[in-house]
Formats: structure tokens, sequence, C-alpha cells
């Protein structure tokens, strides 16, 4: 193992954002309709899980107050922001932010096919429909069948690294 | 499914085929970590390169993987209930492509050209790479053709002098503004 190598063996939650803040990931918004109107939160664990049927996932930690919004109206939608989109970044990830749906409020964004909010700074947005919501640690794993697609393709990703935000190389 | 292309044009599919063509298509657009997950032990070593990983939980500390179960990995790492998670550094890759099956390679052929250290889970973790992290199996959730892997964090190895590899629009990125973040969390 070299200098630079560091090994831990005692993973407190510290240790384990630490390192899975190494896994570099596109920026999404995590979106959903309630009783309240617009809902969502920072989703940096949304995954892809199959194309047939296209179906991706997300975790939701039990006491996030989006929640209530994803169960109640049975859809979410998950917005991976385009490098432009800092300030809606700004909005779902500063504590200092407006709570429930005055985040939304100055943004620029349209209830998409299954009301969840898509905004428009995006490379692209999976509007989906609850398939399952599996519970384990006080963590929600929701499965999402994909029911529309938004793609932006002269846009750049908004890429979370390390605690902050980044853009790609394009050499 | 419907495709809607902002800014140029709407596009309704119909068919499987095209709602498969579509959701891949889409994916192209989304940028991610590569990841290489080793398990098995001894001649029975194998592995993947995967873009699906994510976090889960932090107490436990538990991560995701989903996996297709017509992999040849999905036996092993049933057999072997561990495997760890190797994030690639911008010079790793050739252990990507090895691992994607590029060159034909399987099972513990496709170790060959990199070094590596056993973890507590007996899998291989790969000298030099972003982070490993190792893990037991917690639970293989099966959906559809897929398995949701939750693997429960034994160890964490991070290096720090070193870029992360990643994938977007069909090839390998770099990031181009370590030195400058845009916004800080």
């Amino acid at each position: 193992m070299s200098e630079a190598q560091q090994q831990v063996t005692e993973i407190d939650p510290r240790t384990f954002w630490r390192a899975i803040g190494n896994r570099a990931v596109g920026v999404s918004v995590v979106s959903a309709t309630g009783e309240d109107g617009p809902a969502g939160f920072l989703g940096l664990s949304a995954s892809h899980l199959s194309a047939s049927p296209p179906l991706v996932t997300v975790s939701i930690d039990a006491n996030t107050s989006a929640l209530a919004a994803v169960r109640g109206s049975g859809a979410f939608a998950i917005n991976y922001l385009s490098s432009t989109a800092t300030e809606v970044y700004e909005r779902f990830s500063s504590r200092d932010a407006p709570k429930g749906a005055a985040r939304f409020e100055g943004l620029q964004w349209q209830p998409g096919t299954t009301g969840s909010p898509v905004f428009e700074d995006i490379v692209g947005a999976f509007e989906c429909r609850v398939s399952e919501l599996i519970e384990r640690h006080g963590v929600i794993l929701a499965i999402g069948e994909i029911v529309a697609v938004s793609a932006n393709p002269e846009a750049d990703p908004l890429v979370y690294f390390r605690g902050s935000t980044r853009v790609l190389d394009h050499v | 499914m419907s495709v809607v292309e902002l800014r140029s044009r709407t596009v309704t599919l119909k068919t499987p085929d095209e709602e498969i063509a579509a959701f891949k298509l889409a994916m192209r657009h989304l940028a991610g970590a590569v990841a290489v997950i080793t398990t098995g032990s001894g001649e029975g070593r194998t592995g993947f390169t995967a873009t699906s990983v994510s976090s889960f939980a932090a107490d436990p500390p538990s991560l995701l993987v989903c996996l297709n179960r017509d992999s040849s990995s999905w036996p092993i790492i049933q057999d072997h209930a561990g495997f760890c998670v190797n994030l690639l550094a911008h010079d790793q890759s050739h252990v990507a492509d090895r691992f994607a099956g590029r060159g034909g390679a399987k099972g513990v052929a496709r170790y060959e050209g990199a070094h590596w250290q056993e973890q507590r889970s007996g899998s291989l973790g790969l000298s030099n790479a972003l982070a490993t992290i190792d893990c037991e199996l917690e639970e293989a959730i099966e959906r559809h053709s897929h398995a949701i892997l939750i693997g429960r964090v034994n160890s964490v190895t991070l290096r720090s002098e070193a870029e992360p590899l990643l994938y977007w629009h069909g090839a390998y990125r770099l990031i181009s503004n370590l030195d400058r973040v845009l916004t800080q969390a």
C-alpha cells in the first residue's frame, strides 16, 4: 500500500460518507408533488436498475419530508442537473434554503407526465411511477418504473465529487 | 414511455424495443463513476464493471450495486457472500475494460495486469484505486432481470492523490475543475 493510501476498518458514518464521496455522481434532484405542492431533495443515490422493464432506484431516508409526496402521489422524477443549474443545486443543498414547496419558487420547472416537477436546466430526467418501496435500516429504497424520459443532448452534467460540484473535461 | 428532447423534438415510443433503446440512450447523458466489482476466491474469482453503485444507509454503513442475473458473477457473489467495490482512478481505464469483457478475458483472467490485495471478505481490492470499499453481502433483492445487492461495508481504503474515472456519452471522462469548485456543499 502506497503512502497516499489509507485503510480504515472502523466504519463510522463520517468515514462512510467520506468513502462514498469518492464515487463521482451526476447530481440529481428527486421531485414529487404532494398535498402541499412540489417537494424534492438532493438525490445522490439515484441509480439505474434494468432496461427492460426500465427501472431506476433511489434511496430516501425515512425522515426526508418529501417522502410523503412520493408515497402520496405514487410517482417521482429524477432530474439530472446540468452544469448551468447551480441555483437549483444550492436551493436543494443549502441548510439556509427555504423548505417544502418554497424551495421551488423562482426556479425554472414544470409538472411532467406524472405531475412531478421537471426542471429546465437538466441533462435528462426520468419520470417514474413507484413500483415498490422497500425499507431497510430506516432507509426507503424506491424502485421506479420510467414512464417518460427527457433529455437535453446539448447540456453538460453537474457532477458531485468529494463534497463539491464539478464539470467534465472536454479534451 | 415517451421521450421528450427538450429544446428540440418530442418522440413517443410504442414498443418495448423502442423503450429499451430510449432508456439506454437517456442513460448515456448521465455521468457516473466507473467501478469494478470483485468477488470469489482462488480460481473462482470473477468480477464485472459497473456504474450502478450507490450509497444506501450510513448506519449501518451500506451501499447498493445492481447486477444482471445473467452475469457469470451472480452465482459466485451469492456463494461468496461478499464483494469489493473498487472505484477507479483516472489511470485505471484498462482495468475497467478487462472487467467489462473487452478483449474476451473471463473470470480470474480479468485480474491480470493490475495489483490486488485480499480484503476481509476474501475479495480482492485494487491497489491504488480511488477507493476500495469491501462489503459483506447483506441481502440480494431480485427484481426482473436484475438483483439489487445490499453490501454491508467492512473496510474502506482511500487514495488521495488521484482523480476519478468517469463514463459519459459512451466514453471515459475526467473532471476538468478539480482545483475549482462550482459550489460548496
